[in-house]
């Protein structure tokens, strides 16, 4: 029974398949428009809900270290259903825009700053699925220059935040988007330094190239051994993490929006749905932040064995996930720097050694 | 209440006697409890008298000494409350001299505080006045000097010392603002606690009324 | 703070507060900004005034206790103490000895969950929730051992003239013994965790210098002028109760920075629980309480200090012989503590100002008494 119903849509997908494909032969233009919407769809879908996990796990986390209980009364004793009894508070609050705002640059910002997290998404590739034996690559679009692309997109974020800031009129706001301005610029250079090291490293700027280079560490001999960047380059892996990190916003580096000193820096005018917007856009950009972590670094999707093109997506969603809890683990067991002292940590300590690791990656690449 | 008390402590009378003879038993005991009673009274009377009789205790400081050789027109009445404790009336004129020389020759560095005290309903005071008192005292010794300048009702001024302490500042603000005392030679002498509004209400005067009702005795 | 014409065009005045996260009482900060830097800083006060001085002047001594407590909430065993300390020297009244004990113990209580919480918002000022959630889990024990003598958590209004409300409770002593020594090894521990942190030695070190000449010329108390190297402290300096019999070190630091003053609250919670244990030990048994006249008429002028969480607490009362005090004067320690923040905030940079305050510890709540 099972079984023919699985034909059957089997064949059924067969045909919209050859329909698709005699559609596409007419009028070309279609297949990207169409693959963009419904991967621009299934991405921002899948962010949501996935965004609403993490936070969900960030508040049961910290409560979990600061020994509270964090949310335990919406559906259930786990409050799994908190975050979207917030979602819709917030989405139905009323919108108020400040008088003395710059109505563009207001209205503006959260939409600068989901749309950075969204754009950074559709570079991304996640994993392969397989259907009837076909193998599927899950992404919006694999450029060959992917890795520059995502990372211009995740820049691209900082404009939001000014925007914010400076369209609010408030004076914390203005102080908080200086400091997201200054931050940035302290840390893109050494985190962009990086990615290229990696890519030098590789020999390609494509999201599949560098994680099918690290499946193994098979052109020394040794098949069963992650050739992930981490293990080739431990310094790269150290000034990617801090500088992602303060791409993030994450607790050290939450200057711009530091509580105590600015109240909530450059987001303090926002409310109801705006500010709902840039705070799911904060943890897309957490999410995202983790995924292209564990492309470039942990070995994407792989593992240093043969496995089955459908466990790709699960192993690339595990890795993603250590990687957000290491980063809350961070963020709810260290203070705050104070700004000077982050750009000092920026230009300081991580441009010297992100230097020195491009060095290292040329060299070793050159070797391989 | 004791009387009640006496009577549950009432013996029962023998039993087996005539009325008379009751009536008789029940005399004598009840002189009996008068002479008690009494005796009580008089035991009482005398722990009061003894203890009304307590002469005020006379201390002495060296610093109460110095003060007299040093300020003899400047303070009046130097007394000695307690062991640590100096209390002096100070010229309101010739505040700033005083601090100044207390300051740097007594080593009194750390003002406690100033504070106001309206004299309209203290006994024993002229009610014409106001006190501002200064708590001095250093912070190597232990001696609290406590400074009362009196000044006119009418006229409420007195020199700030907020050149020689530099925490006089907040102190002679509120003294200020709840008294309506005129710091001289402040430099921003405004309202720190009330509004600006409020100002000229003086609430802390004994003229001013009461939150909630200044003629209920009994809270 | 300057008029407004008068500010450059590279400088804005910022307004911490009256409602700002950082404050648990309001009061307003007015900052004039360079970039990220503090020019001048100025203080607004009395969004809370609560008249507590013309209050008491309406009060029968014994109905003043309550008021007492609401000077500051997080040090009323110390206030209680204070006012009862001056009714009594006025009365000349001998508290029973294992009333004054327990005075000790309920003090030095007092001064350990204040310095929790003082603590726990400090860390928090600098952007570590996580220790602050930690301080205040531990004074939970703290304020059992409170709860089990005086029934409230916060206001105890339990000290009285002469003594105090009620005797200790019969566990008390096992109970206490076996909660201090695990709760000082936690308090430890946490210290351990901030202190080894290298953020927050990077956010305090040197942030916020108090200098010892300026600490005794601004007249800052308690653990502030003890961190700025001021050997004083009132249970020393002016033992009321039996602190003379104890035993205990009066801690300072000499480096006067935001370090410093955290590292003091932290050791004095050790001095403390010390004391609580050697109390526990000498207390004699006995009356808690002297017998006074139902209405107290105390007469004469007084003026009475103990040693507060945050430094020397002050009452300095006159009584004419009627049922109602005719003046008293409160002379907070936080209030001549937050005189002094202004020439401590000039020049440092914006983000150090929260830490700067936390370390300073004040409560609004005294200021605006």
């Amino acid at each position: 029974m099972i079984g023919m119903v699985v034909e059957e849509v089997g064949t059924v997908i067969d045909l919209l398949h050859t329909y698709l494909i005699h559609i596409f032969s007419q009028y070309p233009f279609l297949k990207p428009l169409l693959i963009g919407f419904v991967g621009a769809c299934v991405i921002t879908g899948i962010l949501f809900v996935a965004g609403m996990f993490v936070v969900w796990l960030e508040r049961k986390f910290s409560a979990d270290m600061q020994t509270r209980f964090g949310p335990n009364r919406v559906g259930g004793r786990y409050g799994q259903l908190q975050l979207l009894a917030d979602a819709i508070k917030l989405f139905t609050k009323e919108d108020l825009v400040p008088e003395t705002a710059d109505i563009w640059l207001f209205t503006g910002a959260p939409i600068i700053a989901i749309l950075s997290a969204l754009m950074m998404a559709a570079g991304m590739p996640f994993g392969y699925v397989e259907v009837f034996g076909k193998q599927y690559l899950m992404a919006i679009t694999n450029m060959d220059i992917g890795v520059l692309y995502v990372e211009a997109m995740a820049a691209i974020s900082v404009f939001g935040i000014f925007m914010a800031g400076w369209g609010s009129a408030s004076k914390y706001a203005v102080i908080g988007a200086f400091r997201s301005i200054a931050k940035m610029i302290g840390y893109e250079v050494p985190l962009a330094i990086t990615v290229v090291s990696a890519a030098v490293m590789v020999g390609s700027l494509n999201f599949v190239d560098i994680v099918n280079f690290q499946t193994s560490l098979s052109f020394l001999g040794l098949e069963h051994v992650p050739a992930w960047l981490l293990i080739l380059q431990p310094l790269g892996f150290f000034v990617f993490g801090v500088s992602l990190l303060a791409d993030m916003g994450s607790k050290p580096f939450d200057q711009p929006e530091a509580e105590e000193e600015l109240v909530a820096g450059w987001g303090v005018d926002y409310s109801g749905m705006r500010w709902a917007l840039i705070y799911f856009s904060e943890y897309f950009h957490l999410i995202l932040g983790a995924c292209l972590f564990v492309l470039l670094f942990l070995g994407g999707w792989t593992l240093p064995f043969d496995m089955p093109a459908n466990l790709t997506l699960p192993v690339f969603f595990g890795k993603v996930l250590l990687v957000i809890l290491a980063v809350l683990v961070v963020r709810w067991s260290l203070p705050r720097y104070r700004i000077d002292q982050v750009q000092r940590l920026g230009w300081k300590i991580l441009l010297p050694l992100s230097l020195v690791n491009l060095a290292w990656a040329s060299a070793i690449g050159v070797m391989l | 209440m004791a009387e009640k008390e006496e009577k549950k402590k009432r013996e029962k009378p023998p039993e087996g006697l005539s009325k008379e003879e009751l009536k008789e038993w029940a005399r004598k005991k009840a002189e009996e409890r008068r002479k008690l009673r009494e005796a009580k009274k008089g035991e009482e009377k005398e722990t009061k008298e003894k203890e009304t009789k307590k002469e005020k205790k006379v201390y002495t400081n060296p610093l109460a000494d110095r003060l007299r050789e040093r300020f003899k027109e400047e303070l009046s009445d130097i007394s000695v409350d307690d062991p640590l404790r100096v209390s002096a009336f100070v010229d309101p004129t010739k505040v700033k001299e005083v601090m100044k020389i207390l300051k740097e020759e007594f080593g009194l560095d750390h003002l406690m505080d100033v504070s106001g005290v309206d004299a309209l309903k203290l006994k024993g005071a002229d009610p014409n006045t106001f006190w501002v008192v200064y708590h001095l005292t250093s912070h190597d010794n232990p001696t609290i000097l406590t400074l009362k300048a009196v000044i006119p009702r009418d006229n409420p001024q007195i020199d700030s010392i907020i050149d020689i302490y530099w925490n006089a500042n907040w102190y002679e603000r509120e003294t200020f603002e709840f008294f309506g005392i005129i710091f001289n030679g402040h430099p921003k002498l405004k309202a720190l606690f009330l509004s600006d509004e409020d100002i000229g209400q003086w609430p802390l005067r004994k003229d001013s009324p009461a939150y909630p009702n200044p003629n209920n005795t009994q809270r | 703070m300057m008029p407004m014409d008068e500010i450059k065009d590279s400088e804005m005045i910022v307004h911490l507060g009256p409602q700002h996260p950082i404050l648990a009482g309001p009061f307003m900060l007015d900052l004039r900004l360079e970039g990220e830097t503090v020019k001048e800083a100025e203080f607004t006060l009395g969004y809370g005034h609560k008249g507590v001085e013309k209050i008491l002047e309406d009060r029968m001594y014994i109905s003043c206790i309550p008021v007492t407590d609401r000077i500051c909430y997080l040090a009323s065993l110390s206030n209680n103490e204070v006012f009862c300390n001056c009714i009594e020297k006025l009365l000349d009244v001998e508290v029973p000895e294992r009333a004054q004990y327990i005075r000790v113990i309920l003090m030095e209580l007092s001064r350990i969950q204040s310095h929790l919480i003082g603590l726990g918002e400090f860390a928090e000022f600098i952007g570590f929730m996580s220790m602050f959630m930690f301080l205040v889990r531990e004074r939970e024990d703290i304020l059992t051992l409170l709860e089990m003598i005086t029934g409230a958590r916060l206001t105890h209004s339990f000290v009285r003239p002469g003594g105090v409300r009620l005797d200790l409770p019969e566990n008390f002593k096992e109970k206490a013994l076996k909660i201090l020594p695990d709760f000082e090894k936690r308090v430890r521990e946490d210290q351990e965790t901030l202190e080894s942190d290298e953020i927050y030695i990077e956010r305090t070190e040197g942030v916020g210098v108090v200098p010892t000449s300026l600490a005794k010329e601004v007249g800052v108390a308690g653990p502030v002028l003890r961190a700025s190297g001021v050997n004083y402290d009132i249970r020393r300096v002016e033992p009321t109760l039996v602190y003379k019999d104890l035993d205990f070190k009066v801690i300072t630091a000499t480096a006067g920075d935001t370090f410093a003053r955290a590292h003091c609250r932290f050791e004095e919670i050790y001095e403390s629980i010390y004391i609580i244990q050697q109390c526990l030990d000498q207390i004699p048994s006995g009356e808690v309480r002297a017998k006074l006249p139902k209405t107290l008429k105390p007469e004469g002028e007084v003026y009475c200090r103990v040693e507060d969480p945050r430094g020397e607490m002050a009452f300095y009362m006159i009584a004419d012989g009627s049922p109602k005090p005719y003046r008293v004067r409160i002379r907070g320690p936080a209030y001549a503590t937050l005189q002094a923040l202004p020439p401590v905030l000039e020049g440092v940079y914006v983000a150090d100002v929260p830490a700067i305050i936390g370390s300073m510890d004040g409560c609004t709540s005294e200021v605006d008494r």
